[in-house]
C-alpha cells in the first residue's frame, strides 16, 4: 500500500491536474469517508450476530443483566507490568510493587493495620488475641478465633482450614522468600541447639473457626501481631487443584482466583491495562472506620456480612470518621512505561492518580499543583537513608572516629542550603511521623547541632583527640566557609594509621541526587578531619552487591543507602542485632557488636504490647546514638498528585497513598 | 554462488557461538541479580535468600552455568524466566513480538520509500531552494536528539492539540468487553498488512516492464481500488467484524509512533540515496541516456535511482533488525510494550534467561540480515559475484 501511495506521490508534479490524480483523489476522499463512517462499537454488538454469535450474545446479556453497585471508573498509571496475577507467585519471587498494587484481594490474614495511624486491627480475627501459653516446653501457642460468616467471593466460607491448608502448602512445597518470612516451620525447641530455629511448630485448626498456632519461642509483637498473625491465606477450595508442586501453583493464572474483596480481575491486557470490577454478589463492601491519633473503631453491618462494632487503641481525642467503599464499578490501572508520558497523559485527565513508589519529582509535582484541577500531597516516606561505618575494620571500628564523622557532618547545611529543602533531616532510626516512637536525640549528633562548621570542626577534633589519636599537625580552622586544615600524620589510639583511598560508596545521581550530593560532601568533611576518603556515586547493584555478601562483609569502608521500613518499627533488631551480622548472611551491615544492645533486643522482640516495645525502643535508640553503627541521613518526603474529581477519605498518611493503600480504590470516591 | 553462501553461513555460525558466550558473560558481569532487591527485606530469614539462588541455579559457578547455558540452548531450552515464573523466555517473546512486528514493519517501509523518494528528488533538483531546504530538515531529523523530540512530539500531539493518544497501543475503555486480547487483532492485522503489501508488490513487479504509462498507472490504481473494496470486505464480515474496532484502536495509536520514528528514519536513507544518486549522475551511461533524448524522469528512475539504490537496499536490511528488537527507546517513550521493552525490562531486571534469548533472538535476526545483504549484494552487483568467485 505504502509502495503505492509513494509511487503516485512521486508522480505528483507532472501529473498534477489529470484526470487520473483527480480519479485517485476522489477515491481517496471516499476511502477516508469510509473509514470515519466506518461502524462504530456498538454496530458492531447488533451486527454480531448475523456472524458470529457468542460475543454478542454476552455483550448484550451482561447489558441486560448489569451488575448492581456502584458505577464509574477510577483509573490509575502504573509504570511497569505486574509479574503475575497469582498471589502465591507473587509472595514467592515476584516481589515487586506493581504486582502488588494491581493483585486482587486473593488472601486474608488474622490481624490487619488501619491506616493512616498506622493502628493494629483484626483481619478475619474475631478478636486481637496478644498473649501465649506458654507450654512448659519450650512451646507457646496462640488460639485465635476466627469470625463466622466471612466468606471468599465463589461463596465458601473463609474458616481456620484455609490458613492450616496455606501453611501446609508453603511447607510442603517449599515455596520460597516472603512466604518463609510468615510461614516458616520451627526446628527443635532448645535455643541453645545447633540445629535451632524460630518459627511455627503446628497450625491446626481446632474447629472451623479456631485457630491454634504453636511458636517455639515466646513471640512479641514484631513476630507474633506484625508478622505470624498478618499471615496471608488463601482459598483452599480453588487453590488445591493446582497445589501438586510448586511449578504448577505457580504457574496458576490467578486471574479468576476467589477473593475476599468487592472487585474481581475483570480485563488482564499484559503490557497496557489491568481491570477490576465490582462483584455483584460481594459482602466486602460499606462499613464506618473512625481514627483516632493511637486507635481505630470499626462498625460495619451492610446486613450482608456478619456485623462487626470493634474498637482497637485508644479510641480518645481528636478522631475523623470514613466511610468504605467501593464508590466505583470499575478499577483500571494502565501502564505507561515512561514517566513523562504518565504525567502527561494525568496533566490531560486520562488518569486520576499516579501509582508511584517513589513519588513524583519536586518540581514536577510544584508544576502539576499549578495545574487546575489537580491536588498535590507531601507525606513522609517510611523510611531512611543512612550511612554505614564498616564497624568491623578501622577506622569505622572506633567509636570517637565516627562520633566525630557524625558531628562534622552539617546535614541540615546540605539538605537546606544545597538541596533547597527537598529532604528532611532524621538523627534516629524512627521516622518523625511515628512520633510515640521518637526517641530523644542524644550524644554528639545534640551536642554538634546548631554549630557552624569551624565549632563542628573543633569538636569533632576534640573528640578524636579525648579518644587518644594524634596526629603530626592538627592543623586548623580558618573559619566562616572555608575548608580546613586537615590534620597530618593522623594516627589511632593504638598508633594505627588510617588506610589511604577509603571509599565512601552511594548511589549516583541518576539513581539518587540527595545521596549522591550528601556523600561528597561527607567524604569532604572526613578529609578536612585528615582521613583519605573519596565518595564514590555508583550502581545501586554494586552497593548492595558488597556490602549484603557474606564473604565481603569486611571489603568495605562507608556507604549509604537507604530502608523502606514496616508498619511496626522493629527494624533496629535487624539492622544493628550482632546475630544479624551481615558475615553470618543477616542485615547488621556494620557488623555492630554491643551487648547491651543485643540484651534489649532480646526484651524487645519479647514485648507484648505496644507501650513496652517503645519504652525499650528508645533505650536501644540511645546506645545508638551513642555508638553510631549508622549515621542516619534524611527522609525523603513522598510527594504525590491526584485530579480534583477524586476524593480520598484522608491524605495525610505516613508513606504516602501509594506505599500504604496503592490508591485506595476501595475508599475512593471519584465523580465525572 | 552457493560455495560463497556456505562460506558466510559457517562464518556466522561461528560469529554466532562467540555472541552467545559473550554476551551470557556480559550479563553476568552486572553486580547483582535478579534476587538482589530480597536482601533488602530485613525481615527475611538470612538463608531464605540463599535457597532462592540454590533454586534457579545462581549459586553455581559462572562457567558451570555458561556451559549448562549454552548446551541448553542448542537443545532449545531457553529455562524459566526469573522474574515471570514460570513463564519461558519463549513465551514472553511470543507475547511482544506481535506488537512490535506490527508497528517497526510499517515503520520501516514507510521510511524507506519516504527516504528514498527524497533522496532521489534531492539529487536530481541540486541546487535548488528546495534542495536546500530538504536537506537541512533531513539533517536535522537525522541529527536530533531523539528522546527529546519523541516527547515533544507527544507533548504537541498528544497533549497540546490532543490529536493522538498519549502513549499505549491502546484506549482500555474500548477494550473493556473485547471478546479477545490484542494479541489476535494485532495477529490480525499482521496477516492483513502483509497480504495487501504482497498484492501491491505483486502489482507493482507486474507493470514495471508496462511501456505505456496510462496502462501501467491503471493497473497500479485497479488494484489499488481491489485492495480497497477486498479491505473494506474483509474488514465487515466473518471474525474480522469482530476486530475491526479493536484494530482501528490499535492502528489509530500507531499513527503517532510511525509519524515521529518515520520523520527521524527516514533522513538516513534520504542523504544516503542523495549522495549515492549525485555520484551515479556523473557516470558516462547517464550521459548517454540523455545524448540518446530519454526522459529526464526515466533517466532519473530507471537509469539513475536503479543503481543509486544497491548501498541504500543494504542499509534497509540492516535496518529490518528493528522489525524484531523495536527500538528501545520508541516503545518505551510510547509505552508500547514490544521486544526493545522486554529486553530492557530483562536487562534491567537481570532476567538473565529472558534478556539472554530476547538478545539471541536479535543477533540469530542480525546475522540472517547480514547474510542476506551480502548476498543480495553480490546478486545486485556483479563486480562482488566475480570477486568472490575469485
Amino acid at each position: 500500500m505504502w509502495i503505492f501511495c509513494i509511487q503516485k506521490g512521486e508522480k505528483l508534479s507532472n501529473f498534477k491536474g489529470s484526470k487520473s490524480w483527480r480519479l485517485i483523489l476522489l477515491f481517496s476522499v471516499f476511502a477516508l469517508v469510509v473509514v470515519a463512517c466506518g461502524d462504530t462499537a456498538e454496530e458492531v454488538v447488533e451486527e454480531t450476530p448475523e456472524t458470529t454469535a457468542a460475543p454478542a450474545t454476552t455483550a448484550a446479556e451482561a447489558a441486560e443483566e448489569a451488575p448492581s453497585g456502584p458505577d464509574g471508573v477510577y483509573k490509575m498509571a502504573i509504570f511497569s507490568d505486574p509479574q503475575t496475577q497469582n498471589y502465591w507467585n507473587y509472595l514467592d519471587t515476584e516481589t515487586d510493587v506493581w504486582t502488588q498494587y494491581v493483585m486482587s484481594g486473593q488472601a486474608v490474614s488474622l490481624f490487619s493495620i488501619s491506616y493512616p495511624n498506622y493502628q493494629l486491627v483484626t483481619g478475619v480475627a474475631a478478636e486481637l488475641v496478644e498473649t501465649s501459653v506458654d507450654n512448659g516446653d519450650g512451646t507457646w501457642t496462640y488460639t485465635v478465633p476466627m469470625v463466622e460468616g466471612y466468606e471468599w467471593s465463589n461463596g465458601d466460607a473463609i474458616t481456620a482450614n484455609d490458613m492450616v491448608w496455606t501453611f501446609n502448602t508453603v511447607n510442603d512445597l517449599g515455596l520460597l522468600s516472603n512466604w518463609e518470612t510468615y510461614y516458616r516451620k520451627a526446628v527443635g525447641t532448645d535455643p541453645e541447639a545447633e540445629d535451632y530455629q524460630q518459627g511455627i511448630v503446628s497450625l491446626v485448626a481446632l474447629d472451623d473457626y479456631t485457630v491454634e498456632i504453636t511458636l517455639n519461642f515466646d513471640a512479641g509483637l514484631s513476630a507474633w501481631q506484625y508478622r505470624i498473625a498478618q499471615s496471608p491465606f488463601l482459598n483452599e477450595t480453588y487453590w488445591s487443584q493446582f497445589a501438586s508442586d510448586r511449578e504448577t501453583l505457580l504457574a496458576a493464572s490467578g486471574a479468576d482466583a476467589p477473593v475476599a474483596s468487592a472487585f474481581v480481575y475483570d480485563k488482564v491486557e499484559q503490557g497496557a491495562f489491568y481491570t477490576w470490577s465490582y462483584d455483584a454478589d460481594t459482602m466486602w463492601f460499606g462499613g464506618e472506620t473512625t481514627i483516632y491519633k493511637s486507635g481505630t473503631t470499626t462498625v460495619w453491618d451492610n446486613g450482608v456480612a456478619p456485623a462487626i462494632n470493634q474498637s482497637f487503641g485508644d479510641t480518645t481525642g481528636d478522631s475523623f470518621t470514613y466511610s468504605s467503599g467501593p464508590f466505583v464499578g470499575t478499577v483500571e490501572f494502565t501502564l505507561y512505561s515512561d514517566q513523562d508520558a504518565a504525567y502527561l497523559a494525568f496533566q490531560n485527565g486520562e488518569v486520576d492518580f499516579v501509582l508511584n513508589p517513589l513519588g513524583v519529582k519536586r518540581n514536577l509535582w510544584e508544576e502539576l499543583g499549578r495545574e487546575p484541577g489537580v491536588e498535590t500531597i507531601a507525606n513522609l516516606g517510611n523510611g531512611m537513608r543512612y550511612m554505614a561505618f564498616n564497624t568491623r575494620v578501622f577506622p569505622g571500628s572506633d567509636k570517637a572516629f565516627r562520633q566525630a564523622v557524625a558531628c562534622i557532618s552539617d546535614k541540615e547545611f546540605v539538605l537546606n542550603n544545597v538541596l533547597q529543602g527537598v529532604a528532611v533531616n532524621m538523627d534516629g532510626q524512627m521516622p518523625e511521623a511515628l512520633t510515640a516512637w521518637v526517641a530523644p536525640v542524644t550524644g554528639v549528633l545534640a551536642d554538634c547541632a546548631g554549630l557552624s562548621a569551624e565549632e563542628r570542626w573543633n569538636k569533632s577534633v576534640e573528640i578524636l583527640q579525648a579518644a587518644g589519636w594524634t596526629a603530626t599537625d592538627w592543623g586548623s580552622h580558618p573559619g566562616g566557609a572555608d575548608r580546613a586544615v586537615a590534620p597530618t600524620g593522623i594516627k589511632g589510639p593504638n598508633g594505627t594509621t588510617p588506610p589511604s583511598d577509603m571509599l565512601l560508596y552511594a548511589p549516583g545521581a541518576g539513581y539518587d541526587p540527595l545521596r549522591s550530593t550528601m556523600s561528597l560532601f561527607i567524604a569532604d568533611w572526613m578529609q578536612q578531619l585528615g582521613f583519605d576518603v573519596t565518595a564514590r556515586p555508583t550502581g545501586f547493584s554494586v552497593i548492595v552487591d558488597q556490602v549484603f555478601t557474606p564473604e565481603n562483609c569486611e571489603d568495605w569502608y562507608f556507604y549509604m543507602l537507604g530502608w523502606g521500613l514496616t508498619a511496626f518499627p522493629d527494624h533496629p533488631e535487624a539492622f544493628f542485632a550482632s546475630y544479624n551480622d551481615t558475615c553470618e548472611g543477616g542485615y547488621n551491615t556494620p557488623g555492630f557488636n554491643n551487648a547491651e544492645f543485643d540484651a534489649l533486643v532480646g526484651e524487645f522482640n519479647k514485648a507484648k504490647t505496644v507501650a513496652d516495645a517503645i519504652a525499650i525502643s528508645q533505650q536501644m535508640e540511645a546506645i545508638l546514638f551513642e555508638e553510631l553503627p549508622y549515621l542516619v541521613l534524611f527522609n525523603v518526603p513522598t510527594l504525590e498528585v491526584y485530579r480534583g474529581n477524586v476524593e480520598f477519605p484522608f491524605t495525610d498518611v505516613l508513606d504516602g497513598l501509594t506505599g500504604t493503600g496503592g490508591g485506595y480504590p476501595s475508599l475512593v470516591k471519584v465523580s465525572s | 554462488m552457493l560455495e560463497y553462501i556456505i562460506r558466510r553461513t559457517f562464518q556466522m555460525t561461528i560469529v554466532f557461538f562467540l555472541f552467545l558466550i559473550f554476551s551470557y558473560l556480559l550479563f553476568n558481569a552486572i553486580p547483582g541479580n535478579a534476587f538482589s532487591n530480597l536482601l533488602l527485606n530485613p525481615n527475611l530469614p538470612p538463608d531464605a535468600y540463599e535457597k532462592v539462588l540454590a533454586t534457579y541455579g545462581l549459586d553455581k559457578p559462572l562457567l558451570e552455568r555458561l556451559q549448562l547455558y549454552i548446551v541448553n540452548f542448542f537443545k532449545g531450552d531457553f529455562g524459566y524466566s526469573y522474574k515471570q515464573f514460570p513463564k519461558t523466555p519463549i513465551e514472553l517473546i511470543a507475547e511482544r513480538l506481535p506488537r512490535t512486528l506490527m508497528l517497526f514493519s510499517i515503520v520501516n517501509i514507510v521510511a524507506f520509500y519516504t527516504g528514498f523518494f527524497i533522496g532521489k528528488v534531492l539529487a536530481w533538483r541540486r541546487g535548488s531552494k528546495s534542495e536546500t531546504w530538504i536537506t537541512i530538515t533531513s539533517v536535522f531529523s537525522y541529527t536530533v536528539f531523539y528522546p527529546w523530540f519523541a516527547l515533544m512530539m507527544l507533548w504537541v500531539f498528544g497533549y497540546k492539540l490532543g490529536w493522538f493518544p498519549i502513549g499505549k497501543f491502546l484506549y482500555p475503555e474500548k477494550w473493556y468487553d473485547a471478546p479477545f486480547d490484542s494479541d489476535v487483532v494485532f495477529s490480525a492485522m499482521i496477516k492483513f498488512t502483509i497480504v495487501v503489501t504482497l498484492i501491491q508488490f505483486v502489482a507493482y513487479v507486474l507493470t514495471r516492464g508496462i511501456e505505456s504509462l496510462s496502462s501501467r498507472r491503471n493497473i497500479r490504481l485497479g488494484s489499488l481500488l481491489l485492495i480497497t473494496a477486498g479491505s473494506y470486505v474483509y474488514w465487515n464480515t466473518g471474525q474480522a467484524l469482530e476486530k475491526k474496532v479493536y484494530a482501528a484502536d490499535i492502528a489509530y495509536h500507531m499513527i503517532l509512533p510511525v509519524m515521529v520514528v518515520t520523520i527521524v528514519a527516514f533522513a538516513g536513507t534520504a542523504l544516503l540515496t542523495r549522495t549515492t544518486m549525485m555520484e551515479v549522475l556523473k557516470e558516462d551511461y547517464i550521459l548517454t541516456a540523455r545524448a540518446k533524448g530519454i526522459s529526464q524522469k526515466r533517466i532519473r528512475d530507471r537509469h539513475a535511482a536503479r543503481t543509486a539504490l544497491l548501498p541504500v537496499v543494504t542499509s534497509f536490511i540492516f535496518t529490518i533488525v528493528t522489525i524484531i528488537d523495536g527500538s528501545v527507546l520508541t516503545e518505551q517513550i510510547f509505552s508500547w510494550p514490544g521486544m526493545g521493552q522486554l529486553l530492557l525490562q530483562s536487562v534491567l531486571e537481570e532476567d538473565l534467561p529472558v534478556a539472554m534469548a530476547t538478545f539471541s533472538f536479535v543477533g540469530v535476526f542480525a546475522l540472517i540480515a547480514h547474510l542476506v545483504a551480502d548476498i543480495s549484494y553480490s546478486y545486485l552487483d556483479p563486480r562482488i559475484r566475480i570477486k568472490s568467485q575469485g
